[in-house]
């Protein structure tokens, strides 16, 4: 399959698919309050050569957070990934462990990922959520999923990828586990701005649509605005990024349930650009 | 109901000196004086046979001596021709109307009295046992000492059979087995329970059990692990070592629920599928509100109004307060006024209701209405049924805490409890919230009502309490599969405040119910969530947050307080 008929499917695939498929986007997880990847992020406020310039991958970023502030809800993030060349072949492998709650409700989740190609790649995930009420567990969920995507263009001013989840197999007993990650993603970038739209459905059926917009403004500085308009959940945020190094903020707060802080810091080097 | 240790007390010399049975011979193996309740119709006294033969009963009586008139016997049965009794077999001989559970073999009108009092076997001259009870002092009626009665027990050969010729030795009080071999090869008995707290205000509360418990079989029991069991579930486990008959151990074990609701406590020994596999019932455990709670008590008054409690119903069903009962540390439990209750009602019963109805005129003519219109409003309110538990308002030195009051539902489990700390000074001592939050302080406190009390209407320490923990959930959890299939969201209205509105949200911000409001202003509010969403469809399982938003008369919020509940279908 030629480049340019992947591509074509893979769009069609995702404008086509992202409606069908029971899973949330949303600011509910800790991963899900930055939708921009850190390698573009780190071109927006560094510029391109700062991602362009990495050839091999290795980072460990670690997150935390409190939903709604309510003592009830800490969250916790801790994830690692390296990147490397294996016979021409790009490989990719992450981990990934997130938690959320205390004793009345505890949540674990983790989440493995292996991906093959470069600028377009196929990525498996295996996500399993562990989850207890007043110490006692409860049946665990755990997904299998596949997702594809790549840059349908890219030069100097404007830069579109897409990313779309292919499929995705339920293997637990909870049906109603937290989702990590939207089905369809298209991410935008124009000179020091990129614009990152998540596309999803929440098992309730209600049509999910999340934005991440950054903004570098130079020196390693960026401002974010992240926002769920279904859930009414949007709020700003910082991006901060030194050698190796980067520092993100959100801030979004939801209309009655009120606002949730979270920081995620990473070290190492992310990659290349997506595209 | 548990026998207290000193009764086993005889038991224990009863059967540590055993000698073993004499020669086979027809005895009178146990007997029921004095049963629990009425007399008629469940009285009965047991033959056994230990020889080796069958023996004929044609001709032998069953003769009652009264203590009182010193050898004086009565007739009470005659075997009549035919009757016989193989090795080993049982002869039951019940009161008329027998009203007992096991087949008698003849019925008479036994009316045996509650001793001193004797029982003899006769055939013609020959006397073939003989046992006295009570405090019997004429030697001609008894073999050795008399065995001391105990009411509601029968008493028992320990083992089935045995005569040494001594019946304070042969005999044991226990809990009547007509027509059934008295004690069991493996059996134990509970001899006292301790639950601490009696009952527990919400779910991470750990509670100690402490039971009492003699080995009341008559083979040793051997090393098993001794686990609590809760609700049905393996709890935590104490290893016991080898256990000889009629010893008493005291066995601790600590456990935490997991959720409010009533609990079903018992004791295994070992594991089923062995031959001394044993279950033991402890009774229950309230966790969390239960359907009535102990909201306010006044147990030192200073204005002559006397004692009095507070009821309140938390759940949504009108409760029947008959089966309900009040106690002190000490004190037997009295029954509550048999009334029906609203939900959410309040009852106030008091000691004196002359003297509570004269307290709340002294108020009026103080013109006292201050903040709670109702206490000098109300009609004299209703007492119990029996003497009033009296309660201590300083600490003995047994204890660290004056008194406790204990509420009691119809199974017999204390579904609430308050514990009352000495020098109150005259205030009530007034219940916060039904279920407090962890870390939110002492859930009991002194009232601040200038009245020193407030019989019938909001407590002052819940009005004082909506500023830092106004909503709570009864049970947190949600848990159809274990019989909680509702959840009580409950705060108050502070007097500030005209109106409120409680929603429920899901993690990721979507509106999941709205469960309503009113404008009907201060007041305390229990709200019932069934565990549907808007669209009346089950919520699945996992986290939600309730959003209480207190409003002003012009709508505008005042103040925001948010709860975590879970939704949990577990055995799904």
């Amino acid at each position: 399959m030629t480049g340019l008929s992947l591509r074509t499917v893979l769009l069609v695939w995702g404008l086509c698919l992202w409606p069908a498929v029971v899973l949330g986007a949303g600011l509910r997880d800790l991963s899900e309050a930055w939708l921009i990847d850190w390698p573009d992020a780190l071109a927006l406020v560094q510029g391109p050569s700062a991602a362009d310039s990495l050839s091999t991958d290795w980072w460990l970023q670690v997150g935390t957070g409190r939903l709604f502030q309510m003592p009830e809800l800490p969250q916790q993030r801790l994830e690692t990934g390296v990147g490397f060349h294996l016979g021409g072949v790009r490989l990719g492998l992450g981990l990934g462990w997130e938690t959320l709650g205390e004793s009345l409700y505890r949540e674990n989740q983790t989440d493995r990922w292996l991906s093959l190609g470069d600028t377009w790649r196929v990525v498996l995930t295996d996500e399993q959520a562990l989850r207890s009420v007043a110490g006692v567990s409860m049946p665990d969920s755990r997904r299998l999923s596949l997702q594809a995507g790549g840059p349908l263009t890219r030069g100097p001013a404007w830069a579109v990828r897409v990313d779309c989840r292919l499929l995705s197999v339920d293997l637990g007993k909870g049906s109603d586990d937290p989702p990590r990650r939207g089905l369809a993603r298209l991410t935008l970038t124009h000179y020091h701005l990129g614009v990152a739209v998540a596309l999803d459905r929440d098992r309730t059926g209600v049509p999910q649509l999340g934005v991440d917009l950054l903004w570098g403004l130079g020196r390693g500085v960026g401002i974010s605005f992240r926002a769920d308009p279904v859930t009414g959940n949007w709020g700003p945020g910082v991006t901060l990024a030194v050698g190796r190094m980067q520092v993100r903020t959100s801030h979004v707060g939801h209309p009655v349930l009120g606002q949730t802080h979270r920081v995620m810091v990473g070290v190492g080097r992310p990659g290349r650009r997506s595209w | 109901m548990p026998i207290r240790s000193g009764l086993f007390l005889a038991l224990s010399v009863a059967h540590s000196l055993t000698p073993g049975l004499t020669s086979g011979a027809l005895l009178i193996n146990e007997f029921l004086p004095d049963p629990a309740g009425p007399d008629a119709g469940q009285e009965f006294v047991e033959l056994l046979n230990t020889g080796g033969q069958t023996h004929c009963l044609d001709g032998v009586c069953l003769q009652f001596g009264n203590g009182v008139e010193s050898a004086q016997w009565e007739t009470r049965w005659t075997g009549a021709v035919g009757d016989s009794l193989r090795p080993g077999e049982r002869f039951l001989i019940v009161d008329r109307n027998w009203l007992g559970p096991a087949q008698g073999q003849a019925e008479v009108w036994l009316g045996l009295q509650n001793g001193p009092d004797a029982l003899r076997l006769q055939r013609d001259d020959l006397t073939l046992d003989r046992v006295g009870y009570g405090a019997l002092t004429d030697t001609a009626m008894v073999e050795g000492a008399a065995v001391p009665v105990v009411a509601g027990l029968a008493l028992a050969r320990r083992p089935d059979g045995r005569d040494t010729q001594d019946n304070s030795r042969d005999f044991v009080p226990t809990e009547p087995t007509p027509g059934e071999p008295n004690f069991r090869p493996y059996d134990l008995r509970l001899l006292d329970l301790q639950l601490d707290p009696p009952s527990a205000d919400r779910p991470d509360v750990p509670v100690r059990v402490t039971a009492e418990l003699v080995n009341i079989g008559t083979e040793f029991l051997p090393a098993r692990p001794l686990q609590l069991w809760v609700n049905q579930e393996p709890g935590p486990t104490a290893m016991q070592e080898g256990w000889a008959p009629d010893d008493v151990r005291t066995v601790s074990l600590i456990f935490q629920a997991t959720h409010a609701g009533p609990h079903d406590l018992a004791l295994r020994h070992g594991d089923p599928g062995q031959t001394d596999f044993l279950t033991l019932p402890l009774g229950g455990l309230q966790v969390g509100p239960g359907p009535v709670i102990l909201n306010e008590v006044q147990g030192a008054p200073v204005h002559h109004e006397g004692e009095w409690c507070e009821i309140r119903v938390t759940g949504s069903e009108p409760v029947s307060l008959g089966t309900f009962a009040l106690r002190d540390e000490e004190g037997e439990w009295v029954a509550l006024p048999d009334t029906v209750l609203a939900p959410g009602a309040l009852m106030t019963v008091c000691q004196s209701p002359a003297d509570f109805t004269h307290w709340l005129a002294d108020l009026a003519a103080h013109g006292y209405s201050g903040d709670c219109p109702d206490v000098t409003a109300g009609e004299a309110p209703p007492t119990v049924a029996g003497s009033w538990p009296g309660l201590n308002n300083t600490a003995p030195d047994s204890r660290d805490f004056a008194d406790r009051l204990y509420l009691r539902d119809g199974t017999g489990t204390v579904i609430d409890h308050v514990t009352l700390e000495a020098d109150r000074s005259g205030a009530s001592w007034e219940r916060r919230v039904p279920a407090p939050e962890p870390g939110s302080g002492p859930n009991w406190r002194p009232t601040t009502s200038p009245a020193s009390g407030t019989p019938g209407c909001a407590n002052s320490v819940t009005r004082l309490a909506v500023a830092t923990a106004g909503l709570t959930a009864a049970p947190p959890v949600l848990d159809p599969d274990s019989g909680s299939g509702n959840l009580h969201l409950s705060f108050t209205v502070p007097e500030t405040a005209q109106a409120w509105r409680l929603k429920l949200f899901d993690l990721w911000g979507h509106p999941v119910r709205d469960l309503g409001g009113d404008a009907r202003g201060s007041g305390p509010r229990d709200v019932v969530w069934d565990g549907r969403d808007d669209r009346g469809a089950v919520q699945a399982d996992g986290p939600c947050v309730a959003v209480l938003e207190i409003l002003d008369a012009t709508g505008q919020g005042l103040s925001r307080n948010r709860c975590l509940i879970v939704v949990r279908r577990g055995s799904r």
